[in-house]
């Protein structure tokens, strides 16, 4: 496999005219280095270098292995990019960058290795959101399309904030700090920006003044809250008036760090001029951002008059954390051509990208027959009306295999020991009597009279004279019902659905279950109105989880609709029939409860509601896991306040459904 | 008599800032010997109250902190050996009915049910206290009275207070002050200046909208204390947040960074 695959990359790597040089290069990488996944990256990174750096590419190719030894395929177009932007019109010490021979080179090297990329940081931004009070606000990547693109910078909008993916350590990613600065620049924007204002017959230089100044009232305001924030934003002021430069990147960028430091000293008189002006307004009051765009527009003027050129398709925000100023702004024409169609901001809760037509394909493939299955009619409650209508939905229950397929019986140790789930809650068990004890509810008699007869023998008694009952593992059976819906096809990051990562999340949680003490069952549901809730039970719960169950996980497609309430009653009827003490039912999901033939939009939640409460009543433990990040109301309403989690992060899901099951078991 | 109960007495005044009514409201519940219950998150204040009020009332009071291992002889008392064979011990909460006392079981949840039945004929009108052991049944001193405390939205490791037990008690919801209320209370308790301890009431406000979003439990004000005692002893303000308000609570790489944050936000990098 192993060398096959090596050939196929340069195979490919030829047939992209790749220079040979570089090509070279590649092929002699030691094959630890490379993964399949990554090689068409490396590949088109290389190639799109060497379209930026013609003639370069035996430079570049020189050091290649040694530059992968320490950085991986985003550090490497980092590090290619600094060098892109500090010598840009010069190849030779371009050239010398590349073969390392240049300081910079090995500084960018080693600033780029411990680079941070938004992926990394995306945990941590999305609870400082949380934390600053804007939970619903989803965070996303912003992807450098060509590699010497003008830099990125976050675009804010309502419902998402999308972050460039990487920052170079020339623009501040080396203190490590710049995301958050993103972040909280952006809160701050959302908190006291006026939105989308008609930008008119503005010149595009009034234009980002205008922004300039609002970018810098708005720093103020939210520094009286978080005086902190100042500091912070210090460090990503970099320009110096040294050469009392008259470009207006220069000027822009000295002016906002004039207003943001009062110890900055700048020559020139339009830096210091702005800074009076809005200081003298700033006394009055942050509030009205209508005054400090009169500021804006003085300085502007005083720019045109100056003939200070701007080139809009040439200027990139100073300094880097803040965004672009796409939010303050309404422009009447479209947006230029070469915006991705993927950077329009959706407004849904959960940052998907559509859903590739290959799952619709993936669909029409020849079905498996399927044995056929049971069926069971339950009730549904209706909110409205008040009434609980009898025999309302009917459940087709079948096995989601064949049945000439081979099914291991009996209780086999699965190949992986997992951790045991719940290593705390001990239930008391009289039938377990643990005797001589220093302490206990009761008298050990036997232990009290060997003492009065030692302490009549002049010899010391022993104290241990105590008894008290003893702990022992409570038993549970847990079925994990997933939400094989048509919305899991939608895709999170990219390539994966959310549907895999449920798969994925089963897969560990199987694994993971001790089986001497638990047993798990994982079934799917989806429906097609009220007559059609097909349930498809994958595992059941004394089968082992080998191969062909894993298999049969991973096959499932999502399609249909989720009419939860149904599904989560059959299910709860599948586990009352275990006789074990703990019975819990574990839902995960991607959205609403909702059916074809159903258009209120309560009616399905509430049915769930009452199909949740009747089974705590049954004594089992509902518990709801979404990744719907809007579904704290509804969630709440069906499953009550302690027994959901709303995972934020959907890449998350499987370490956090083990935790949930874990919190859920030990109660 | 005296003696056993002397050291249960609270000689100084707690200091307390109460966030509403609550002290007038328990003084009544006072009077009527009505058992109560204290619900609320860890670190806001409910042990706190307790000793202010038991102050204030001037009773003994005897605290018993609960936890699953706990049995019934815990609280009521058990025989002991000694030289001259068995003798009987009053529990804490005998001693509290002898004597007079308040008795606060402090995390009540955690005991086990059978342990927390005891209670019940003391929380009724009957207000005795069977021994069975020692075939006494103990009629409660007049001045008695019982509180216990919680968490409610701890996931604890057992389960919820039975509602047989719930509904002999009143209850009193209390939750972190508000934050002009709770910048002082931190304020005084460690000793920081105002703008300090208002920078503290911040971060724990942050963390507290990650409650369950990431932390079980926001930070408390006992953490803010404690962070602002070790400012007040020179430590730098970022480290001894760290120390005493994020570290502490949580593991996690990423909420770690975030409230780290947080800090950075009011206290500057």
């Amino acid at each position: 496999m192993g060398s096959s695959m090596l050939t196929s990359v340069s195979e490919r790597a030829a047939s992209t005219a790749l220079h040979p040089a570089l090509s070279d290069a590649l092929a002699t990488l030691p094959a630890h280095k490379r993964h399949p996944a990554t090689d068409d990256e490396l590949v088109e990174l290389l190639t799109d270098a060497a379209q930026e750096a013609p003639g370069l590419e035996t430079a570049l190719a020189s050091h290649l292995g040694f530059l992968l030894n320490s950085l991986d395929i985003g550090g490497l177009r980092r590090w290619i990019l600094t060098g892109l932007r500090l010598y840009p019109n010069h190849p030779a010490q371009l050239a010398a960058y590349f073969r390392l021979e240049d300081a910079a080179a090995a500084q960018a090297m080693v600033a780029e290795a411990k680079g941070t990329s938004f992926e990394r940081a995306r945990g941590a931004l999305q609870y400082l959101t949380t934390g600053f009070g804007q939970p619903d606000l989803s965070l996303a990547a912003r992807r450098q399309r060509r590699l010497n693109a003008l830099p990125l910078r976050p675009v804010i909008s309502e419902g998402t904030l999308l972050l460039p993916d990487h920052y170079l350590a020339w623009d501040g990613a080396a203190r490590g700090n710049i995301y958050r600065a993103a972040v909280a620049h952006a809160l701050a924007h959302l908190q006291y920006s006026p939105r989308h204002q008609a930008a008119g017959k503005k010149k595009p230089l009034l234009i980002t003044v205008l922004s300039l100044i609002e970018d810098a009232r708005v720093e103020r305001l939210a520094l009286r809250h978080f005086p902190g924030l100042w500091s912070l934003w210090l460090c990503f002021h970099t320009a110096n008036g040294e050469n009392n430069e008259l470009t207006f990147a220069s000027l822009s960028a000295r002016l906002s760090r004039a207003l943001h430091d009062p110890n900055y000293q700048d020559p020139n008189y339009w830096v210091n001029k702005g800074r009076e002006l809005f200081e003298a307004e700033a006394a009055h009051g942050l509030d009205d951002p209508e005054r400090f765009a009169e500021i804006g527009k003085i300085l502007g003027n005083d720019l045109g008059q100056m003939r200070v050129r701007f080139v809009q398709e040439l200027y990139a925000v100073q300094p880097a954390y803040r965004d672009d100023h796409s939010f303050l702004w309404e422009f009447e024409q479209d947006p230029p051509a070469d915006t991705p169609p993927e950077e329009s901001l959706s407004r849904t809760s959960v940052r998907i990208e559509a859903s590739d037509q290959e799952a619709e394909t993936a669909m029409h493939v020849s079905p498996i027959e399927q044995p056929p299955g049971r069926r069971f009619v339950y009730p549904e409650w209706d909110q409205r009306e008040k009434i609980l209508r009898d025999a309302w939905a009917t459940v087709h229950d079948r096995l989601a295999r064949n049945t000439t397929e081979q099914v291991l019986s009996g209780r086999q140790r699965s190949a992986v020991r997992g951790v045991s789930l719940d290593t705390r809650a001990r239930t008391l068990d009289r039938a377990v009597r643990l005797r001589r004890q220093h302490e206990g509810e009761a008298l050990d008699l036997n232990a009290a009279i060997d003492s009065r007869i030692s302490w009549r023998a002049r010899i010391t008694p022993d104290p241990r004279i105590f008894q008290r009952p003893g702990k022992r593992r409570r038993h549970a059976s847990i079925l994990l019902l997933l939400d094989l819906s048509e919305s899991t096809n939608d895709r999170v990051k990219g390539f994966t659905s959310i549907l895999d990562i449920e798969k994925q999340a089963a897969d560990l949680l199987a694994q993971s279950i001790d089986t001497d003490y638990d047993t798990l069952a994982i079934d799917g549901f989806h429906s097609d109105g009220r007559a059609k809730v097909h349930y498809l039970r994958l595992k059941d719960f004394d089968e082992p989880y080998e191969q062909p169950q894993r298999q049969l996980l991973m096959r499932q497609q999502g399609s249909l609709s989720t009419r939860m309430g149904t599904a989560l009653r059959h299910a709860g009827f599948r586990l009352q029939q275990q006789r074990t003490e703990k019975r819990i039912l574990l839902l995960v999901t991607d959205g609403e409860p909702s059916d074809i033939d159903v258009v209120d939009r309560d009616y399905l939640v509430e049915d769930a509601r009452h199909a949740v409460h009747y089974l705590g009543m049954k004594g089992v433990t509902v518990y709801g896991v979404t990744l719907d990040k809007a579904a704290g109301t509804y969630m709440k309403n069906i499953f009550g306040s302690r027994n959901f989690t709303i995972v934020d992060n959907a890449l998350s899901l499987p370490v956090q459904l083990t935790r949930v099951l874990a919190k859920v078991a030990a109660r | 008599m005296n003696e056993l109960i002397q050291p249960y007495y609270i000689e100084s005044e707690p200091y307390y800032l109460s966030a509403g009514n609550e002290v007038a409201l328990f003084e009544a519940a006072y009077q009527m010997r009505l058992p109560m219950v204290l619900k609320g998150p860890t670190g806001c204040g409910k042990t706190r109250f307790m000793e202010h009020m038991a102050w204030r009332l001037k009773r003994p009071l005897i605290t018993v902190a609960c936890n699953e291992d706990m049995t019934a002889s815990d609280l009521v008392g058990r025989f002991l050996l000694d030289a001259n064979g068995t003798v009987w011990h009053d529990g804490p909460l005998t001693i509290a009915a002898r004597y007079g006392a308040i008795c606060y079981l402090d995390e009540v949840v955690e005991a086990r049910q059978d342990t927390t039945v005891i209670i019940h004929p003391l929380t009724d009108n009957r207000r005795t206290l069977p021994l069975d052991k020692r075939g006494e049944i103990i009629h409660a001193h007049p001045d008695f009275q019982l509180v216990v405390s919680y968490n409610p939205g701890y996931q604890s490791l057992t389960k919820d207070l039975k509602q047989s037990t719930k509904q002999r008690f009143g209850a009193l919801d209390f939750d972190y002050p508000q934050e002009a209320i709770e910048a002082d209370i931190v304020g005084h308790e460690s000793g920081v200046v105002a703008d300090t301890a208002k920078k503290l009431v911040g971060i724990a406000q942050r963390s507290r909208a990650l409650r369950g979003r990431g932390l079980e439990e926001g930070i408390s004000t006992r953490m803010l204390i404690h962070a602002g005692g070790l400012i007040h002893a020179g430590i730098a303000a970022r480290d001894a947040c760290r120390l005493a308000m994020v570290r502490p609570i949580t593991d996690d790489p990423d909420m770690l960074s975030a409230l780290d944050g947080f800090i950075d936000a009011y206290f500057g990098i």
